[in-house]
């Protein structure tokens, strides 16, 4: 760099002028910018009306034409606006004025016919640190004078700083080094039992756990007392709660969190009802069981999006449901029907994992237990109600569990059937969930900050229902 | 059984593992430190671009085209061509979604992973624009690496709205806008003439009211669709914007040309009920729709159904006397700021949008030139399709590109939900919309 510019500086020195027969050019590639270079030119004498072309190794560069008229009706945009920006001067360099230009945007010097004319332009276009052979040429209708001069224009161009790893790294081995530290401390602590090797086996998972979860959680829930927004990454600051008070105090977080409950509960009831119901009646004796069983399976094996959007063709309008009820509804402009039709599509695909899993879990019940409640003349109702379903008890209460966070954060089946619409107000659409909402604000907006704020409180909502679940009995004693 | 496993437990105890596990963890912290070390450089890395075209480099080209189309066909042979006279250069074409064209490349750029060009329109330029790593911008200013003479070839239009508060962060490759298609023979069937330069709206209506019955549709629009309500608004002397940039969503006529709109499919029963972009494009492929209002850009779709299409300019406001006046949009080039190969992107770059090869783009696949000598050439305004949809566009209005044009893509179809289910009135709608556009560029 420092080379660069002291060649241009010795080059300035060199070549500071080069003169014609009736005007005097200089040039300073260095202050007009990259691939840049300015150029002034000095007139003898007040020039005739003509063209003043410049010329960069040879091939036609751009023009400024010399009028001494008025110069009503041009325009003389402010300095900036053009980036290959031109001035005129009626005091030898003194004092400089934004040049004229046509609609064309072609520059126009109106020069007033006295001593001390000169134009000055900041020529674009040129080779980055490369010398380039000027010309300039002055044609009139009494001739043509011409000048040449290399020039150079010096300014490097300078490329984004690459994504900045070190904060990363660091942030990732403080949490690495911290979990090494407490797993030395729980060894050292059960240096006496016998089970302390065990810390050892878990250990690689818990640190892969720290890079892929527990980094990214920490990062987003710093990300959401921040302002980061797309427009100054880099440059986000510290703004307290403002996020979180902007999330509760948005005219649509009460709808679009009451839908989202709505959306889940509804989802993982059917999920659990309607599967362990398949569940039952497949367990029964019954012909063609496994066309059956591989029919309900369907939805699973098909990949989700292609399903989706089987579905919105089919809720179209002129879709199969429409003609089959010989309607012309449109599912996706009304709410309630926007609504009910991608609660039915997730509560369609989730079914047959419920079913699949509680049919797994009813083929582990004893046939024993049936059999002697059977010689006691237990009803069918009965065995259902004291047998099947406290043993089935371990497994649904986890599923359920599992199933009400994947279906809270279910991303594919609103994106891809209404986007989250129909939109009637600003903000979330009817049928956005949290975390298509979530999506819209860091991909629509660019809100980042905010975008992690209202993740955070996903998180939140989730982690409070898992606690309780969890401390209350119900999940962990039914999995014993 | 128990008392053996806890025998081997003891046993295994007794091995004297402390010094394997203390080697264990001292190699985990060096590799960490180490590893740390290695990534903790100086960020401020500046760079100089190599201005060489001729050494071996690779350039990287995300194109928009839809794949397998005619369109992307014409632009790979470009490239093999430029590629053939460019020997050291090798150029690696990777299509990307036209819609999904912003997040792409702002999820790419912010992981440092963008590609050296991509093809954006004018509107999708709005949305990157404003975006800022660490203060730097995601695309190129390309002012500086051009000259005069270089800029003068694009039509000054079509060059403007490649601008964004001053960058030029693209080079104008192609235009398009919206016109009137309909079918040839379903107007011929009813032994009814095709629409002509001096329709109305009136005359398209009435027309499509004849051509409506049983499965066939008169006309067939996509009702919640913006951009092409946009021509209509105009039509009706609305505009999008103030001439001092402020929306204006709400402005005189606005509600008109929507009430219009809508009243295609619910009060005169012309357009079928819920129908968005596809199921237009289905209706005229199917031979069932006898007009619709598209683009350049599904010519060739249509054409490979054998639909015999003709195409006409968009019909004057019966009520304004004002022409219908789509907004015309500019796709254009650009280079990564983070190119490492800047020279040779924008040679390339030049090169794709440059007079021949736009000439040639036109001839093969009806694209839109933006090159003011074109306009005129005679072999291409030979074409009748052509020179229909030049026509047309010289009708439009340029579509702005700004932030505050692309917040109006989130807003106005929040308004026509509203006027289509009647919760409001359309101009209710559009004084909300444009009420909320005003408060989220002021925030």
């Amino acid at each position: 760099m420092r080379v660069i510019v002291a060649l241009s500086l010795l080059f300035v020195l060199l070549t500071p002028l080069a003169a014609g027969q009736g005007f005097t050019v200089s040039s300073d590639g260095e202050v007009a910018g990259f691939k840049r270079v300015r150029v002034d030119v000095f007139f003898d004498a007040p020039p005739e009306a003509g063209s003043l072309q410049f010329l960069v190794d040879g091939n036609a560069h751009s023009r400024v034409e010399i009028s001494a008229d008025s110069s009503e009706g041009f325009a003389s945009p402010a300095v900036g606006e053009w980036y290959d920006d031109c001035w005129t001067s009626n005091d030898s360099g003194t004092t400089w004025s934004p040049i004229h230009r046509d609609e064309s945007g072609i520059p126009w010097a109106f020069i007033v016919a006295q001593e001390g004319a000169a134009i000055r332009c900041d020529l674009t276009g040129l080779p980055a640190n490369q010398e380039a052979l000027l010309t300039i040429s002055f044609s009139t209708d009494t001739g043509v004078e011409s000048v040449e001069l290399t020039v150079l224009a010096s300014t490097v161009d300078v490329l984004p700083p690459p994504p900045p790893m070190a904060p990363i790294l660091y942030a990732i081995g403080s949490i690495v080094l911290s979990l090494i530290v407490l797993f030395g401390w729980l060894r050292w602590k059960d240096r006496d039992t016998s089970h302390r090797h065990g810390l050892a086996f878990v250990l690689p998972a818990v640190l892969a756990l720290a890079v892929l979860s527990f980094y990214p959680v920490a990062y987003g829930i710093m990300l959401s007392f921040t302002d980061a927004h797309d427009e100054a990454l880099g440059d986000e600051e510290f703004n307290g709660i403002d996020n979180f008070v902007e999330v509760f105090s948005s005219e649509g977080f009460l709808r679009v969190m009451i839908f989202t409950l709505v959306w889940t509960v509804v989802n993982v009831l059917f999920h659990v009802g309607v599967g362990g119901a398949l569940a039952l009646l497949l367990q029964q004796k019954i012909r063609g069981k496994m066309a059956y069983r591989t029919m309900l399976l369907l939805p699973w094996a098909i990949p989700s999006y292609i399903s989706v959007l089987v579905w919105k063709g089919m809720f179209h309008p002129e879709g199969m449901i429409n003609w089959f009820l010989g309607t012309q509804s449109d599912f996706f402009s009304g709410v309630t029907e926007a609504q009910t039709m991608v609660i039915l599509v997730n509560i369609w695909l989730g079914v047959p994992f419920m079913m699949m899993s509680i049919s797994g879990a009813l083929q582990s019940i004893p046939e024993d237990l049936h059999e002697a409640a059977k010689v006691e003349g237990v009803s069918d109702w009965a065995r259902l109600r004291h047998i099947t379903l406290p043993l089935l008890k371990p497994t649904v209460m986890p599923l359920a569990l599992m199933g009400f966070i994947w279906t809270f954060n279910m991303f594919n089946v609103i994106y891809l059937l209404t986007s989250g619409g129909p939109n009637l107000s600003t903000g979330p659409g009817e049928t956005d969930i949290l975390i298509t909402y979530v999506f819209d604000l860091v991909y629509e907006d660019g809100a980042l900050g905010l975008a992690a704020a209202w993740s955070v409180v996903i998180f939140i909502m989730l982690m409070v229902f898992s606690w309780s679940l969890i401390k209350g009995g119900k999940v962990t004693e039914a999995a014993t | 059984m128990v008392k053996n496993s806890t025998r081997r437990d003891e046993a295994f105890s007794e091995t004297r593992p402390n010094v394997a596990n203390r080697r264990a963890v001292s190699i985990l912290l060096t590799s960490l430190l180490l590893l740390s070390s290695g990534c903790l450089g100086n960020d401020d890395v500046s760079e100089e671009t190599s201005n060489s075209v001729t050494t071996a480099i690779e350039l990287v080209v995300w194109s928009t085209y839809e794949v397998d189309s005619k369109e992307e066909e014409t632009f790979l042979s470009t490239v093999d061509e430029w590629m053939e006279t460019n020997p050291g250069i090798e150029v690696k074409v990777e299509p990307k979604p036209f819609l999904q064209a912003v997040n792409t490349y702002r999820v790419a750029a912010l992981g440092g992973q963008a590609p050296d060009l991509m093809r954006f329109s004018n509107d999708q330029l709005g949305s990157i624009a404003p975006i800022r790593d660490r203060g730097s911008p995601l695309l190129e200013d390309l002012r500086p690496w051009l000259s005069p003479v270089q800029r003068e070839i694009w039509d000054s239009v079509a060059l403007q709205s490649m601008r964004y508060e001053g960058d030029l962060l693209a080079l104008p490759v192609s235009q398009d806008c919206v016109s009137l298609f309909y079918n040839k023979a379903l107007f011929d069937e009813e032994g009814m003439e095709y629409p002509n330069d001096g329709w109305t709206t009136a005359d398209m209506l009435d027309a499509a009211q004849q051509l409506t019955f049983g499965e066939q549709v008169g006309i067939s629009i996509p009702t919640k669709d913006p951009y092409r309500w946009f021509a209509l608004n105009s039509g009706h002397g609305g505009t999008l914007f103030t001439d001092s940039g402020v929306p204006n969503l709400d402005g005189e006529g606005s509600a008109q040309a929507m009430e219009f709109w809508l009243s295609l499919e619910l009060e005169h029963g012309i357009v079928p009920t819920g129908t968005n972009i596809e199921t237009m494009k289905n209706h005229f492929v199917e031979g069932r729709a006898a007009m619709i209002i598209d683009g350049p850009w599904q010519w060739p779709t249509y054409e490979k159904a054998k639909i015999d299409i003709g195409q006409a300019l968009l019909p004057i406001v019966e009520e304004t006397g004002l022409r219908m006046s789509p907004m015309v949009g500019f796709k254009g080039w650009s280079i990564s700021k983070q190119s490492p190969n800047k020279a040779a992107a924008v040679a390339l770059a030049l090169y794709l949008s440059s007079e021949e090869v736009q000439k040639v783009a036109a001839k093969e696949t009806r694209t839109m030139p933006v090159i003011e000598s074109l306009y005129v050439d005679e072999e291409l305004l030979a074409d009748d399709v052509l020179a229909g949809f030049i026509a047309q566009a010289k009708e439009g209005f340029p579509a702005p590109t700004s932030r505050a044009m692309t917040k109006i893509y989130t807003h106005l179809p929040t308004a026509m939900e509203n006027a289509y289910l009647g919760t409001k009135t359309a101009q209710e709608a559009l004084s909300e919309a444009n009420e909320d556009l005003i408060a989220e560029l002021e925030s």
